[in-house]
């Protein structure tokens, strides 16, 4: 077998495989007929993903600290499990909405269309700056600002050139837009964050403790203030951790 | 008489079109405008253009950014933007976190690491990924989504370094990319191309590679076997005539077979059904064949969306491998970072009042 083989006809193989498949075909279709929905599904897509592996990372990484006591360790866990649960369902949640419910809506506002529930468009203000009627109504006041003259097929012609420049790009960007602000800035970087820590401790409490006495809020605020910063680093040297394990 | 031939007649007798007639008078028509009507249309779409950009103002000009830059690199530069950003506020002043104000800020420093290194590995990981699925996509190696009759321009660009570097004469390698003549000067003092001239040279050097391997491909849609021959240096010719060399995995007969078999490029059942569908749209008269180019052109151009949107699919999968890397690289960076640059929030004045915060990686 020489390198070629290993390095791109094998994987070259998996891959083909992989763009064969229904689902791959299905999504690529859905790339072309819907380029817009299709790039704001793959940005949620992509950090979500991310999220799910650094959770389930971050996670069996703390559980396994040895250095952390057991007691302090679950807490930990938990943090890191809330934390993971919130970002990657939430911003599973929040990218549907958008996309199914906000986006279209906003955009309309743009476009002067929105697709029904059979995915038929229908207009909603043919007034609306990237409607084709308003870019016909344009096309005429351009050809008499430039003195040319437009038939109808030409004035087709312009609609298909300025939606192909000025509506798809528009509606794609704002689509990334709203999936961005939506996940990654309210929930990934808002939401998460704040909920997290309170939902790590009842987590703990519920599940994790199984058998044992309820710990008052007090210990569960000092278990979080021995514990945490320790699963930054297994590095030995660490003077942080040494002090904060010391103190535990 | 094969399946295919039988099926042809038929259909030929119902468009009333005899096999192999071309019927140019109709094939005009399509095209068929009034003298200046392509100037007068592009200067309207050019002026309404102009009013659009300047009615949606700046976020037009963001969501264009968003459109044109879409891809692997985007997502992790918004996560990037808002981990170093909005994370460390809502950290910092976290109203059910009940830390001490030292330890939150020490907490929240640790989103800008991570962002950078998240940044850093995913970055190095996504080039090389679009690299190597470039390659793998333009020299024929994924046939579901084979870009080499239209390579990326990624890919063309390696290849047009690649050949700059070998070429022995290198003006004359430059003068045959681009043999149109470019306004101002095309060497610096020093004798090196310069930077304008270099990118006029790739755009003609792209130009000729896609239109040497579109040409190729239209002539091997429904062109007989015995047509089409491996001579040489790894050229292919066609009836006679050199139409590529050394095309990446085109350099056999056996490579050359396989290739016509896995894109149909001869005229079967399946693909005569789809022109069937596609000859609705064209005039009743028109000659199959030219159908069948036009079809597979179309065929062609779907490849090449196809292969980009798979590619956004082998980023997210090969990034994944790096989250390990990043999250093992941050546990080790981060607390020498605080220690380095920020030694007062790193030191543990009361470590039993002292809380740690987390939230948002």
């Amino acid at each position: 077998m020489n390198i070629s083989s290993i390095l791109y006809k094998k994987p070259g193989e998996l891959f083909n495989k992989l763009a064969k498949s229904k689902w791959m075909q299905k999504n690529l279709e859905q790339g072309v007929s819907d380029s817009e929905r299709f790039a704001a599904a793959m940005l949620v897509t992509s950090i979500v993903s991310k999220d799910l592996v650094n959770c389930a990372f971050y996670t069996t990484q703390s559980y396994n600290n040895q250095k952390i006591p057991e007691e302090k360790r679950k807490f930990v866990a938990a943090l890191d499990l809330m934390n993971g649960i919130i970002m990657v369902g939430g911003q599973l949640l929040i990218g549907k909405v958008i996309d199914a419910k906000v986006t279209p809506k906003l955009l309309s506002k743009f476009t002067g269309t929105i697709k029904d529930a059979k995915g038929v468009e229908k207009t909603v203000n043919n007034k609306a700056l990237l409607h084709p009627d308003n870019i016909k109504e344009m096309a005429q006041k351009a050809a008499k600002n430039l003195d040319l003259k437009i038939d109808d097929k030409m004035t087709e012609k312009i609609v298909k050139n300025v939606t192909k420049l000025c509506k798809e790009p528009f509606a794609k960007g704002f689509g990334l837009f709203a999936a961005a602000i939506a996940t990654t800035a309210i929930v990934k970087r808002t939401i998460a964050p704040l909920l997290s820590t309170p939902l790590a401790g009842w987590f703990k409490e519920k599940f994790m403790d199984k058998g044992k006495k309820p710990e008052i809020n007090k210990d569960t605020i000092e278990i979080e203030s021995k514990v945490l910063a320790p699963s930054y680093s297994k590095t030995k040297d660490n003077k942080q951790e040494h002090k904060l394990i010391k103190a535990a | 008489m094969s399946k295919v031939e039988s099926v042809v007649p038929k259909y030929q007798q119902m468009s009333g079109l005899n096999h192999g007639q071309i019927n140019y008078a109709s094939r005009q028509s399509f095209s068929g405008a009034a003298p200046g009507a392509d100037d007068a249309v592009k200067k309207i779409t050019q002026a309404i253009v102009g009013e659009i950009t300047e009615k949606t103002g700046v976020l037009g000009k963001i969501y264009k950014f968003l459109a044109d830059k879409d891809g692997e690199i985007q997502s992790q530069a918004i996560n990037a933007l808002f981990t170093t950003t909005l994370a460390p506020i809502m950290i910092a002043w976290n109203p059910f976190s009940k830390q001490d104000e030292k330890t939150k800020k020490y907490t929240a420093l640790r989103q800008p690491v991570s962002a950078a290194i998240a940044m850093t590995g995913g970055l190095g990981m996504t080039i090389a990924t679009n690299y190597y699925m470039n390659k793998m996509a333009c020299e024929g190696y994924i046939a579901n989504v084979d870009a080499r009759i239209e390579p990326t321009k990624d890919y063309l660009k390696g290849k047009f370094k690649q050949d700059y570097k070998a070429a022995s004469d290198k003006k004359e390698f430059l003068e045959k990319c681009n043999p149109e003549s470019i306004k101002g000067d095309k060497f610096s003092p020093n004798g090196k191309p310069t930077k304008k001239y270099l990118d006029a040279c790739f755009e003609g050097y792209s130009d000729k590679v896609k239109k040497e391997r579109k040409n190729l491909f239209t002539a091997l849609i429904g062109e007989h076997p015995d047509n089409i021959e491996i001579k040489g240096d790894s050229e292919i010719w066609v009836k006679g005539e050199k139409l590529a060399q050394k095309i990446p995995n085109l350099e056999t007969d056996t490579q050359l077979k396989a290739y016509i078999k896995e894109h149909n490029l001869h005229v079967n059942n399946k693909l005569f059904e789809k022109i069937k569908t596609e000859m609705k749209n064209l005039k009743p008269n028109a000659e199959i064949k030219e159908v069948a180019k036009k079809f597979m052109s179309n065929k062609i151009k779907r490849m090449g969306k196809d292969f980009s949107n798979f590619n956004k699919y082998a980023g997210i999968l090969f990034n994944l491998f790096m989250v390990g890397i990043t999250c093992t690289a941050l546990n080790w960076a981060y607390p020498r970072f605080v220690e380095k640059f920020f030694p007062h929030l790193a030191k543990d004045d009361n470590p039993k009042k002292d809380t740690i915060q987390k939230g948002g990686k």
